[in-house]
């Protein structure tokens, strides 16, 4: 009997029964399913979990009864590996060339609409350019609720920390840059804790040039959900520094990733992870 | 994993006789048994599915002769039964490792753990190694990789259609671009420690 995906995927996670494990054993044994098959259902389940897609129940299965051989250790690092350069790579060309158009629409246009086609169209690309325009501003705000917060925070981040001290009632966060990818190792906070701002300290992996101005990208669960610009480096002495803070608001149960980009596109991108729970 | 004994010269052929009288179908059999054990062992998540499989017919052909036949099990089920065994003998006998880099924090001060330094060379060395590919092989590897959820599936379907595959064709594919940079990312982190 063919096993399922999702059959698959549970005995991969150590979350079949004893019979249904004991059928997808006979079945593995007697190659009904090619290793290909199984090797993809292995990838597939890394990479959901590298995306934040498995459910609380699924994390602690994948860390406890997946993530324990050498060989899927390596698979895990190569697909962090291959996302991670993925995701911050420019998007290439297709894998073809662009088909050329046909100019058979062209000469269709050009009868309906006769000599004025040009003049025509040109007006009606603006009105809709217009017309999108307004969409954005009306949805932008509407469909991202922390855009205003955003600005805000912009302002309160471009003040000065050097003297923290005054952020001593502030929930304080010290984070270094790398991949946690265990429950085990993830800095966890838990949000009833947090204070309404939480001061964020992240580490440098060494100086930077004076002047230097960081992005900040806020994920959570693999999805962007606050931004801040050209925050400055603050100077301690093990090493340099961001500073920043994010309102509690959006700081909601979930793993959460920031991703800092230097002052130019050679720059490396440095990595925070962290949950709250 | 310590394996027992080996067996005998006697055992194995008492093996080969009970899967089959005709010696090469027998050898075929055993091919084709070792094989489906090797994988159990390996989609089990143990490190050692090789070992582990020739330890299982090592204990078969020595109980081979205490057997009940009349029950009229299937051949296969006797290495199961052996196998699922060795299996829990081999996670008893694991510890749990481990096995993501793991930072460290200094909450009196900044530390940066060499783990991050070590990303960052991979990061590097992944770079040069799809610069030495083909164009093609970068975008795929790119595009492959960079969507997430049910974005990432509907970019798969999009690329297979792209290259007249299907998606376990187009993984099989990717998995071979793979294999080639996991070798030059190795190499190259070699030589950035020397």
């Amino acid at each position: 009997m063919a096993i399922t995906d999702s059959k698959l995927r549970r005995y991969l996670l150590g979350d079949l029964s004893e019979d249904d494990a004991r059928e997808t054993d006979l079945s593995i044994i007697s190659n009904t399913h090619s290793d290909e098959d199984l090797e993809l259902a292995e990838h597939e389940l890394i990479e959901d979990y590298l995306e934040g897609s498995l459910t609380s129940g699924e994390r602690e299965l994948f860390e406890k009864n997946f993530l324990i051989s050498d060989r899927r250790a390596g698979i895990f690092d190569e697909l962090t590996l291959l996302k991670q350069y993925a995701q911050s790579a420019v998007p290439t060309k297709s894998l073809f060339e662009p088909k050329t158009e046909s100019t058979e629409n062209y000469g269709f246009w050009r009868r309906l609409l006769g000599a004025n086609a040009v003049p025509v169209t040109g007006l009606a690309v603006v009105i809709l350019i217009f017309l999108g325009w307004i969409s954005w501003k009306v949805l932008d705000n509407s469909t991202d609720p922390f855009k205003a917060l955003e600005n805000e925070y912009s302002d309160l981040n471009a003040r000065s920390f050097d003297n923290l001290e005054e952020y001593r009632s502030f929930t304080n966060i010290d984070l270094t840059p790398g991949t946690f990818r265990s429950s085990q190792t993830l800095p966890t906070f838990e949000h009833a804790k947090l204070s309404d701002n939480v001061l964020f300290r992240l580490a440098l992996p060494g100086p930077m040039p004076e002047g230097s101005l960081i992005n900040a990208t806020l994920r959570r669960n693999n999805v962007t959900v606050f931004s801040q610009e050209k925050l400055r480096v603050y100077k301690n002495p093990e090493s340099d520094e961001v500073r920043l803070i994010f309102p509690k608001a959006v700081l909601q149960p979930g793993r959460f990733q920031i991703k800092l980009e230097g002052p130019s596109s050679s720059s490396p991108q440095m990595l925070y992870a962290f949950a709250i729970q | 994993m310590k394996q027992d004994s080996q067996i005998t010269q006697e055992l194995f052929d008492a093996l080969l006789e009970w899967l089959s009288p005709d010696r090469d179908m027998a050898g075929r059999k055993y091919e084709e048994i070792r094989k489906g054990l090797v994988r159990f062992f390996l989609f089990r998540g143990c490190d050692e599915p090789d070992t582990l499989a020739d330890e299982t017919i090592n204990r078969v052909a020595k109980k081979l002769s205490s057997f009940n036949f009349e029950k009229n099990v299937q051949t296969i089920t006797y290495f199961y039964s052996f196998a699922s065994n060795i299996y829990l003998e081999d996670v008893a006998r694991r510890k749990k490792r481990v096995v993501f880099d793991d930072i460290e924090r200094n909450l009196a001060g900044v530390t940066i753990h060499p783990a991050h330094r070590a990303q960052d060379a991979k990061l590097q060395c992944l770079e040069e190694c799809l610069r030495q590919r083909p164009e093609s092989e970068r975008a795929l590897v790119i595009r492959y990789y960079a969507g997430e959820k049910a974005e990432k599936f509907e970019i798969r379907k999009a690329i297979a259609s792209e290259l007249c595959l299907n998606l376990g064709a187009l993984h099989t594919k990717v998995h071979r671009v793979r294999a080639l940079l996991r070798k030059c990312i190795e190499l190259c982190l070699n030589k950035g420690s020397l």
